[in-house]
Parts: structure tokens; C-alpha cells; sequence
């Protein structure tokens, strides 16, 4: 037990996300302030930094759900943050993936309905749909759930519903805005592994939004935003 | 942790020889720092001069006789009270992230890298303690879990701290 591995970047490719001096003003707020971040391949990378210090815009920024003042967004060599808002639609939902605090589940959904949603609004037939939410809800330890209404499912399941659901698409990148922040801290423990698991298996690029230290642990590196500024320590300490 | 009444408590749990209960305590507890043999026998041998334990037998071999030792009931009545006993802290520490960042601020240094660098420090240190505890035994998760959540009271305090340092240095001025 004294003996514990090197923290570190083990799975990390070429950069695969990249924003350069991203600027961004909610109002007379000004969110972002030249915000420079490069993440790569495979690497589970942590936003931190206190409440409105400009985290979740920078996670929005990044996944192209709103477009900055000035800069720009890179994805696999997609200029995201230049693309109008048709094809940004479509680079999220056939290249990314989300998972939110709560979830978001429809509620008058299926849970399997629920994972086959993204596909089917990217083109994906029906039963070829439903059958590939079929293999990430048993990915994912849900088998035998298929049928139930997020209402019929507890907090941890309905969680890995919305993880299946934002890996059904094999994204190349998945955002995730405190994913586990509404889970008992057991339940968040074990959603935090199976997300981790998953997507070191599949060689996911993570990008996960979170202000619990326990969550972040999971990360290979944080980037720690304060006052709309950016500071990563692994990118210090490679420059 | 008292390691002489968890020690008590094992031998009250669980009779047997010197050497068991000493590997027994080193499996439990003794990760970071295993139990001496001398220390093992004269804890055994207060034990039972205290009528807290009995020696029940000795076995007799090519070295030293071995004696097996049993709790008795004053024994478990010790460890009882010591279970009652709480161990909430209500006392304001003053740790050496606290006499830095102090200081810092008397010297006008920037206090709030020098919270920064620990913050990273303690993070890395909690990647660390979650990657081993994903594949370790139970008793260590839970003595992983404890080091990690220290780990992120430290991380909460330092946010707090950062976002008190402008008052905190108007106060010490």
C-alpha cells in the first residue's frame, strides 16, 4: 500500500483538441480570457477552478455549443468554433458526446430508447440503433433494463444510461459536466470507474468538468481555471 | 491509532500465538509500520499482568517456547470502552500549509502559487491513491478512501484559503 505507481499520462496520443486565445463575454461578464488548451488522444483530461470562474463555458466552448468571441476550437482537425451552426450541430452529434450532472434522460423514454436517441437523429436505422444501445447498456452493467423508464431506474443507473448514451456514437471526444454530482458518494465511485474504464478501453478522449477533487482524481491531469484564465501543470511543466 | 488497545483488541477477537497476532496486527494495520517482537511480547506480557489476557499454553520447539494468549473479560471490557470513545477533532490545527502561506503573506510573497503548487501536489498525490485503490483489498480501500478524502479536505481548505487570502493579508497588514 506504500507503494503506489506514478501518476501520469499513460494513454495520451497526438493532440486531438486544441483552442487558441478563446475569448468569451456573458454579458458585461467577462467569461474567458485567452484561453489557450491542448488535449490529447486518449487522455481523461479535469476543468477545474471555483464557481463562475468560466469552467463551463470553457466546456461549452470546446464542444462547439456556443462559439467564442475570438479564437478558435480545433477537433481532429475540424475547426469547430468556424463552422456554422447546421454543421456544428452535426460535428456534435456524430463526433462528440455529453453527459450531464443530472442526466437528462427523457423521461418518457426507454433507457434503451434513451441511448439509441443520437444515433437515430445522426441517420442510424432504427434496429441497427437499438441494438448497438443494447450492447453499451450491457457494456455497461445494465442488462436486463432495457425497457425502463429513467423514473423506474436509481440515481447510479439512470447515470450510466446517460454515459451509454453519450458513448453510443463512438465519440472522439466525451464532455462530461459533473457527472457525477447528484450521485451518494459510493454510487459516484463506481460510475467514475466504469466511465474511466470505458473509455481507456475504447481510447476516448475525456473531458470532464468537475470542482470534486475525487472526480478529478480519475483524470491524468487537470486544467485549473480562475478568473477565466487557464493553468494546466502538465503543460507547464512540458513547455 | 492506539496500537496497544487495537492490539488488545485482536487478541481478545482472536486467541492465538505471539507471532499470529503480530502478523494479524501487520495485516490490519501495520502497512506504513509493522509491529516490533519485542514490542509484541511486552505488550503480551502487560496484558497479562494486568489479567487483561492468559497465556493458555506453550509450545515447545527447537527455539524459544511459544505461548498462545486468549483475551479475558476485563481484557474486552478495556476495548469496549475504548470503542465508546469518539475521535472527532475539534481543535484548530495549525499545519505547516498554514505557517507557509502565513508567512508568505508577512513576507509579500505570492501565497497564492505557493497554494496552487499544493493543490497540484495533493491532486497528483489522490490520482495516485485511486489508481491503487482500484485493484486493492478491501481493508486497503478503506484506508485508501481516508487518505483520499484528507487529501480533498487539504484541496477544500486551500480553496477556501485562496479565496480568503486578500482579507487574510489586509488583517495581517
Amino acid at each position: 500500500m506504500t507503494h503506489l505507481a506514478h501518476a501520469g499520462t499513460p494513454h495520451a496520443g497526438p493532440a486531438l483538441v486544441t483552442a487558441r486565445g478563446l475569448e468569451k463575454h456573458h454579458g458585461r461578464t467577462h467569461a474567458l480570457r485567452g484561453v489557450d488548451v491542448t488535449i490529447r488522444q486518449g487522455e481523461i483530461v479535469a476543468v477545474m477552478g471555483p464557481s463562475g470562474s468560466g469552467k463551463s463555458t470553457l466546456l461549452h466552448c470546446l464542444a462547439g455549443v456556443i462559439t467564442p468571441d475570438a479564437g478558435e476550437v480545433t477537433i481532429d482537425g475540424t475547426q469547430v468554433s468556424a463552422l456554422p451552426e447546421d454543421q456544428r450541430s452535426r460535428f456534435r452529434l456524430t463526433r462528440l458526446g455529453f453527459v450531464f450532472q443530472f442526466g437528462q434522460l427523457l423521461p418518457e423514454l426507454s433507457a434503451q430508447d434513451n441511448v439509441a436517441l443520437p444515433l437515430m437523429l445522426a441517420g442510424t436505422r432504427r434496429a441497427r440503433a437499438l441494438a448497438q444501445a443494447h450492447s453499451w447498456l450491457a457494456r455497461l452493467g445494465l442488462e436486463g433494463m432495457e425497457r425502463r423508464l429513467p423514473s423506474e431506474l436509481s440515481g447510479g443507473q439512470a447515470q450510466r444510461v446517460a454515459l451509454a448514451r453519450g458513448l453510443v456514437n463512438a465519440p472522439a471526444v466525451l464532455f462530461a459536466d459533473e457527472p457525477t454530482g447528484a450521485l451518494d458518494s459510493l454510487t459516484a465511485e463506481r460510475v467514475m470507474e466504469t466511465l474511466t474504464e470505458v473509455v481507456r478501453s475504447a481510447g476516448t478522449t475525456l473531458v470532464i468538468v468537475t470542482h470534486d477533487a475525487r472526480v478529478a482524481s480519475y483524470s491524468d491531469r487537470e486544467i485549473f481555471i480562475r478568473d477565466g484564465r487557464a493553468t494546466s501543470p502538465a503543460l507547464e511543466g512540458a513547455a | 491509532m492506539d496500537t496497544s488497545l487495537a492490539f488488545l483488541g485482536l487478541v481478545e477477537a482472536r486467541p492465538g500465538y505471539g507471532y499470529e497476532l503480530k502478523q494479524l496486527y501487520d495485516e490490519h494495520f501495520g502497512n506504513a509500520k509493522p509491529l516490533a517482537y519485542g514490542q509484541v511480547y511486552a505488550m503480551l506480557a502487560r496484558f497479562a499482568r494486568d489479567h487483561l489476557i492468559e497465556m493458555v499454553g506453550v509450545e515447545d520447539g527447537s527455539g524459544p517456547s511459544r505461548k498462545q494468549y486468549q483475551g479475558l473479560p476485563e481484557g474486552r471490557k478495556r476495548v469496549i470502552e475504548w470503542l465508546a470513545t469518539t475521535d472527532a477533532d475539534a481543535s484548530a490545527s495549525r499545519t505547516n500549509l498554514f505557517a507557509k502561506v502565513v508567512i508568505a503573506l508577512l513576507l509579500d510573497e505570492d501565497a497564492a502559487r505557493i497554494l496552487d503548487a499544493q493543490r497540484t501536489a495533493l491532486l497528483d498525490a489522490m490520482r495516485r491513491l485511486t489508481r491503487a485503490k482500484q485493484n486493492a483489498a478491501l481493508l486497503d480501500v478503506l484506508a485508501y478512501d481516508h487518505a483520499l478524502l484528507r487529501a480533498e479536505a487539504d484541496i477544500r481548505w486551500i480553496d477556501l484559503a485562496e479565496a480568503r487570502l486578500k482579507d487574510v493579508k489586509e488583517s495581517l497588514s
